[in-house]
């Protein structure tokens, strides 16, 4: 008996070191690479939040703010049952106070392997510029295709007009992005986030656009006024700058630009097409 | 000399880990969807096998025998912690990419195998060879398996695409079937190459 017990105290005694030097092995290391990690973190963040939003002629970002600084954190209403989402709002300003867009961060819960963390740029209007994977866990090969020509379907769209944002296998007549092939899961888990992001932005614009006024009083941008063409559109003016003529210059610089670089994708999908159904007639015809 | 150099080469071939002792079966047959995630989870394994062979030699004579399976785990299990905050801050696209199977480095059973099999019984230098020998014959065959699923499942080798537009990648390939039947095909490949050479030697 006491042998036994003379073993246990051995057993425990020797494993509690083990643990105590690994455990502040482990506790150096994380101070270690604690800042090394938030920075890498931030700089990841920047850098979607760049991709994402509108950049001028030589690809340097049109805002000149820190967006992550201004950031805000908003709770999207869930339908009953489901977990309310968090949506957060990093908005961009040029120099002369001008509301660029936002980038929007969304996090999708029905992802195939986990959740997809998504950063949609949009404009003021609810239209989108860009959108960035920020995580996922979808699997190598299949799913991981959204972040290749799949999210090129999102550029320009909205939800409006003509766009719905739905994926065409959920909607026939509604429909306009094309799931992938193998990866139906994936592309409507991104599909739904975005559009769900779009919709809460244009339900809450108002509202979002005031916290912009809050966090920075330079940024001055009046709530909505309705153009000749029907459109909502935001009416922009700078409290500093009187130069209206400056900010509507920059303003469609920035939409050249950003038309430039759709047309260029949309010509490049329309290149890949006719490919694809000249392959298509090469085989059926042998 | 000629111990260390028999201690180091047989990992890579002989003894070789994925297809000989088919250690490590998860995360070699979950990474390998592209060379660049076969490379880096061959080196991030590597790394924790080496150190953790090294501390297990050093401490084998105190661990008392009914607890050293807990004392290897703490010993593996932090130096994966380590591996794993140190790609996060200072390699994050790596660290994004092998995302979830870097936390699961510490129940690749090649690394308890090695442990339990060799450091717990020879001196810290063979450990050490026997850990680096195993860990690159590890990522050699990750390589050669990530290798052919890219290619063929992807069109792409180290992400550049091969082939013009009018390949069409064998999906099968990046999915689990393509790992199994990619292994199956060089566990056989490799078995013959062994059974060809014993029978040369036995002659």
């Amino acid at each position: 008996m006491k042998k036994q017990t003379k073993s246990i105290v051995r057993n425990v005694s020797v494993l509690t070191l083990i643990t105590i030097v690994a455990g502040f092995a482990l506790a150096l290391t994380f101070n270690l690479t604690r800042d090394k990690i938030a920075e890498a973190e931030r700089q990841e963040m920047l850098k979607s939040i760049r991709f994402v939003l509108p950049k001028d002629d030589q690809g340097n970002p049109i805002f000149t703010n820190a967006p992550d600084r201004m950031k805000f954190t908003m709770k999207m209403e869930a339908p009953e049952g489901e977990v309310h989402e968090e949506i957060t709002f990093f908005p961009a300003l040029a120099e002369d106070g001008r509301l660029v867009g936002f980038a929007v961060k969304a996090i999708s819960k029905i992802g195939y392997g986990g959740d997809i963390g998504l950063m949609i740029g949009i404009d003021p209007n609810g239209k989108i510029y860009e959108t960035y994977i920020l995580s996922m866990l979808e699997t190598p090969g299949l799913g991981t295709k959204i972040n290749e020509d799949f999210k090129d379907q999102f550029i320009g769209k909205s939800i409006g007009a003509d766009d719905n944002l739905i994926l065409k296998k959920d909607d026939r007549k509604k429909g306009d992005i094309d799931a992938i092939t193998g990866a139906t899961i994936s592309s409507r888990a991104m599909t739904n986030t975005v559009r769900k992001a779009i919709n809460f932005y244009l339900e809450n614009k108002t509202e979002i656009i005031e916290k912009v006024v809050e966090k920075d009083d330079k940024a001055n941008v009046s709530s909505d006024v309705i153009d000749d063409t029907g459109n909502k559109s935001l009416h922009i003016e700078s409290k500093d700058k009187t130069d209206t003529d400056a900010i509507t210059d920059a303003t469609t610089e920035a939409t050249r630009a950003y038309e430039k670089k759709k047309s260029d994708k949309s010509r490049n999908k329309k290149n890949r097409s006719q490919h694809l159904r000249k392959r298509k007639k090469e085989r059926s015809g042998k | 000399m000629s111990k260390i150099w028999q201690e180091f080469s047989k990992g890579i071939f002989k003894e070789n880990p994925l297809l000989i002792l088919l250690l490590g079966m998860c995360p070699a047959l979950a990474v390998t969807t592209a060379v660049e995630n076969g490379i880096g989870m061959g080196l991030a394994s590597t790394f924790v096998l080496v150190c953790s062979n090294i501390v297990v030699s050093i401490i084998r004579g105190v661990i008392p025998n009914k607890v050293r399976i807990p004392a290897f785990i703490v010993v593996i299990a932090s130096f994966v912690t380590i591996v794993d905050l140190f790609l996060n801050g200072y390699m994050y696209e790596l660290w994004k990419s092998l995302g979830l199977f870097i936390p699961l480095i510490v129940v690749n059973c090649m690394i308890l195998g090695r442990a339990e099999a060799f450091a717990s019984r020879n001196s810290i230098m063979m450990s050490f060879f026997d850990g680096l020998g195993m860990g690159l014959g590890f990522t050699l065959a990750l390589v050669v398996l990530s290798t052919f699923r890219e290619i063929l499942g992807n069109g792409t080798f180290f992400g550049i695409k091969l082939f013009g537009e009018g390949f069409e990648p064998a999906v099968l390939m990046i999915l689990p079937p393509g790992a199994f039947i990619t292994l199956g095909f060089m566990v056989a490949g490799v078995n013959a190459i062994n059974k060809r050479r014993e029978e040369r030697s036995g002659k």
